[in-house]
């Protein structure tokens, strides 16, 4: 049965002949498309003129002819000698002439050229397979080697009608018959509903051209799947044929060889025993990277097919160990072209080919998610950089690499956040694979909170200190903002080439950098455990003493810290508080502060040093009577300026400010605390500096957890006026 | 005409555009570009490694209106971006001679 592209290029031989001019010692050849009888209603038909140029001319009107008939013509005229050679930098004009076929003139020139060809080609065939081959490479560059775009191009995107051509030209395609007949109906369908030569399955014509666009968008990647894999292994087939002779004896890669595995060429081929559930396959890509043979892709698809039940055998250990090696994004790919992905984890077989249209996302969610994974992996190898530096310091990347595999498995499942679906099904599906717990609650952790960093830096003042407690309350521990921070960076890389802009790479590390330097930035205590550190530090040209401390919230803690070092005689320089929310709802007070000794009490008496630890230690749980130790240093006279006192709704979201300046005296800021405190009023966070005899302090506050009252701002302001 | 382009901290832009909104502006081109004011750019060193913090990230917003509405846009944008610290950014103004609407070829504050 005639298809399509061949009643299209009859049609169009019918018109040419009746046009055609009787030129002698000159012939028409049907080239490229037009020559193979496929023309697609809207194509370029393609001409060859063989003439000496001086006959070229006598064309003309019959090219004018042809266009005024409508159609797209694209000609050039050449010797028979011309066509027999490669030119440099014109390797399409020579492809082109593979699909060659007489039209009209002299057939004894036709013969000529026909059989001329044949033999070029026997002679050349390899230098032009290299030159396709490297052709098509840069071809898929330009669509990131995928071919999983939301708006796919059919004729030029890998696995397109393009690779059929070459795969035909080199009597490599195979069976690919039915995959070729559906990327051509797909353009013939295009080319008809824009009227012109559009190859992009766009959005609009994804509702256009069938039943509908997920049926549309599943037949597309069904077919460009099976063509990319065939080429895929013809292109690699060609380039390793062209590496020299010597390095081929020596083919370094079938070093890798295991008994149950032999590696040629850099391509794995499967004993007849090999069992589908076993993963040493991809242990071995994900080693070396070295990829499956299309045979072994095949057997190892069918035997998990065939065999429905075998998939619960999988174990996270060595999903764990296969993740840990260099290549875990190549393995990664692998698994799930075979399908071994979506059997270990059956919501990655539901996000398989999903088409999520939005207006800033390019692949499918299933090749975000890959892209994902390789931009993280890739930046452990990247030069010296902030966010280099970051993954290449980064504990656990197995679970960043496995929170970022399952973070977008609950997307199309309706209004629900798809976060928080994708937490649902990855809790499940790790426990069966055998995760351990704690494991798996940084993994569902990760998933769960995926999106926040990129909100947050995008909507939030990132100089005000809340915005890094919020985040330091969301994460917890430094290693956790490590690899949220690096997941984030991956997912942004992944919705489009240019999404990660230096306006977005910016703000994320403003945003992890505030964070980790937060208060407790430097003692960002891993668990919290409760306790005091206490060193000696060399700034600002002088000694000052730096204290630590982490303990559970209550009121007057702060107050009584403050009251616990002053009470030794020490000046207070500076001093910062936050208080981190736990998950279980307890309260974390993290406190730093910085003073100085001015009567060299620890320097002269170093076992001072410990004393004061420990009292800080039983002043912060409540065990010290800090108003009594305080009590000779208290007696001092009211400061001859009084002290100013501004209260600030607006600058922060859910506490007041309070900013107070004064002048320094001892103990001032156990002074200050304590009246805050007695108000009844909660301590958020503090930052206190000192510049010479003036002091600055900032206290965010709250009663019962809101913002003050005009009615409390009164009673504060004047309990802080008798108190400093 | 003038031109308004208002250079402000990137968690203000949703407010901005509201504000903008709020009084009846609805065209508008937003970009997300960095800069620096007169403070220059500084160095950070971050465990070791010093890395230039000279370009913030800021969202830069640019509205053309009648010479009539200028103050007004002015005085919402200065509202909705203003926190009182450093950073908060800034807005120019400029005559603008000539607003043509490629659909139909209106020119001047018909174009708007």
């Amino acid at each position: 049965m005639a298809t399509a592209g061949m009643r299209r290029s009859n049609e169009v031989d019918s018109i040419v002949r009746s046009l055609v001019p009787e030129v002698p010692g000159t012939a028409l050849i049907a080239v490229g498309g037009y020559g193979r009888e496929d023309l697609f209603p809207h194509s370029d038909v393609d001409l060859l003129i063989l003439a000496e140029p001086a006959q070229a001319a006598a064309f003309n009107p019959f090219l004018r002819a042809l266009w005024d008939r409508g159609l797209r013509v694209s000609q050039s005229a050449h010797t028979i000698g011309e066509c027999l050679s490669i030119t440099e930098g014109n390797l399409e004009f020579t492809l082109s002439l593979i699909d060659r076929r007489f039209l009209a003139g002299d057939r004894a020139l036709w013969t000529q050229l026909d059989q001329g060809f044949r033999k070029f080609f026997a002679r050349k065939r390899d230098d032009l397979a290299l030159g396709v081959a490297r052709l098509t490479r840069e071809r898929h560059d330009s669509y990131q080697n995928t071919i999983y775009h939301l708006e796919p191009n059919v004729k030029d995107g890998p696995g397109g009608l393009r690779d059929i051509h070459v795969l035909t030209w080199f009597n490599a395609l195979g069976h690919l018959e039915e995959p070729a007949a559906v990327l051509a109906a797909l353009r013939q369908s295009l080319h008809k509903f824009y009227g012109r030569d559009t190859n992009v399955l766009n959005f609009e014509a994804q509702d256009a051209v069938g039943n509908s666009p997920d049926e549309v968008m599943a037949r597309y990647f069904w077919a460009a799947r099976k063509v990319q894999r065939a080429m895929t292994a013809w292109r690699e087939a060609e380039e390793s044929r062209s590496s020299s002779l010597f390095s081929r004896l020596r083919d370094r890669s079938s070093a890798f060889s295991t008994s149950e595995l032999s590696v040629i060429h850099g391509q794995i081929y499967l004993s007849d025993t090999h069992p589908p559930d076993d993963l040493s396959a991809y242990e071995l890509v994900a080693r070396h990277g070295v990829r499956l043979s299309s045979e072994a892709g095949r057997r190892m698809h069918q035997a998990l097919v065939q065999d429905p039940g075998r998939g619960t055998k999988f174990q996270w250990e060595k999903l764990e160990h296969i993740l840990q090696l260099p290549f875990a994004g190549l393995a990664l790919r692998e698994m799930h072209d075979t399908g071994v992905l979506g059997r270990i984890f059956p919501s990655w077989a539901k996000i398989e080919g999903m088409v999520v249209r939005d207006f800033y996302h390019q692949y499918t969610v299933d090749e975000h998610t890959l892209v994902a994974i390789e931009t993280v992996l890739r930046l452990r190898a990247d030069a010296p950089g902030l966010f280099p530096t970051l993954a290449r310091e980064a504990s656990n990347y197995p679970l960043l690499l496995v929170a970022l595999l399952l973070h977008d498995t609950g997307k199309g499942r309706g209004d629900e956040s798809h976060a928080a679906a994708s937490v649902r099904s990855a809790a499940r599906e790790l426990e069966k694979l055998g995760m351990p717990a704690p494991a798996r609650e940084e993994v569902l952790f990760l998933i769960g909170a995926h999106l926040e960093m990129s909100r947050i830096m995008t909507t939030r003042d990132l100089t005000d200190p809340e915005t890094a407690l919020s985040v330091a309350s969301l994460t917890g521990t430094k290693e956790r903002l490590a690899l949220l921070t690096l997941m984030t960076y991956g997912d942004i890389s992944a919705v489009n080439p240019h999404a990660l802009t230096p306006w977005r790479t910016t703000l994320l590390w403003q945003l992890y950098a505030v964070t980790a330097e937060l208060p407790c930035g430097a003692v960002f205590p891993p668990n919290h455990e409760p306790g005091v550190t206490l060193e000696h530090a060399t700034e600002h040209g002088g000694g000052v003493w730096r204290l630590a401390l982490t303990a559970p919230d209550r009121p007057f803690l702060f107050a009584s810290v403050a009251g616990a070092i002053s009470s030794f005689g020490m000046d207070i320089v500076h001093a910062e508080a936050v208080t981190l929310n736990e998950q279980n709802a307890e309260h974390i007070a993290c406190e730093r502060f910085t003073f100085t000794d001015p009567f060299l009490t620890l320097k002269l008496n170093p076992e001072e040093t410990e004393t004061l630890s420990a009292t800080v230690e039983r002043a912060a749980n409540g065990k010290e009577d800090v108003a009594r130790l305080l009590q000779r240093r208290l007696r001092n006279p009211p400061p001859p300026v009084a002290p100013t006192i501004h209260f600030d709704r607006e600058a922060s979201r859910s506490a007041t400010v309070v900013t107070i300046t004064t002048e320094d005296r001892p103990a001032l800021l156990y002074r200050l605390a304590e009246a805050i405190s007695s108000e009844g009023c909660n301590i958020e966070t503090v930052l206190i500096n000192t510049e010479g005899r003036k002091a600055v302090d900032v206290f965010y506050v709250t009663a019962s957890g809101l913002k003050l009252t005009a009615e409390k701002e009164e009673q504060l302001s004047a309990r802080i006026r008798s108190a400093s | 005409m003038k031109k308004i382009e208002a250079v402000v901290q990137p968690y203000k832009t949703d407010e901005v555009k509201e504000a903008l909104k709020a009084i009846g502006i609805d065209g508008m081109t937003i970009t997300e570009v960095r800069g620096h004011g007169r403070q220059k750019g500084h160095k950070e060193v971050y465990r070791g490694q010093e890395y230039a913090v000279d370009l913030l990230p800021k969202t830069k917003f640019e509205v053309v209106v009648t010479d009539a509405r200028a103050e007004e846009v002015i005085e919402a944008i200065t509202r909705a971006a203003r926190t009182g610290k450093i950073g908060d950014g800034k807005i120019f103004v400029s005559d603008m001679p000539e607003a043509i609407r490629i659909r139909n070829g209106d020119r001047g504050d018909a174009a708007l």
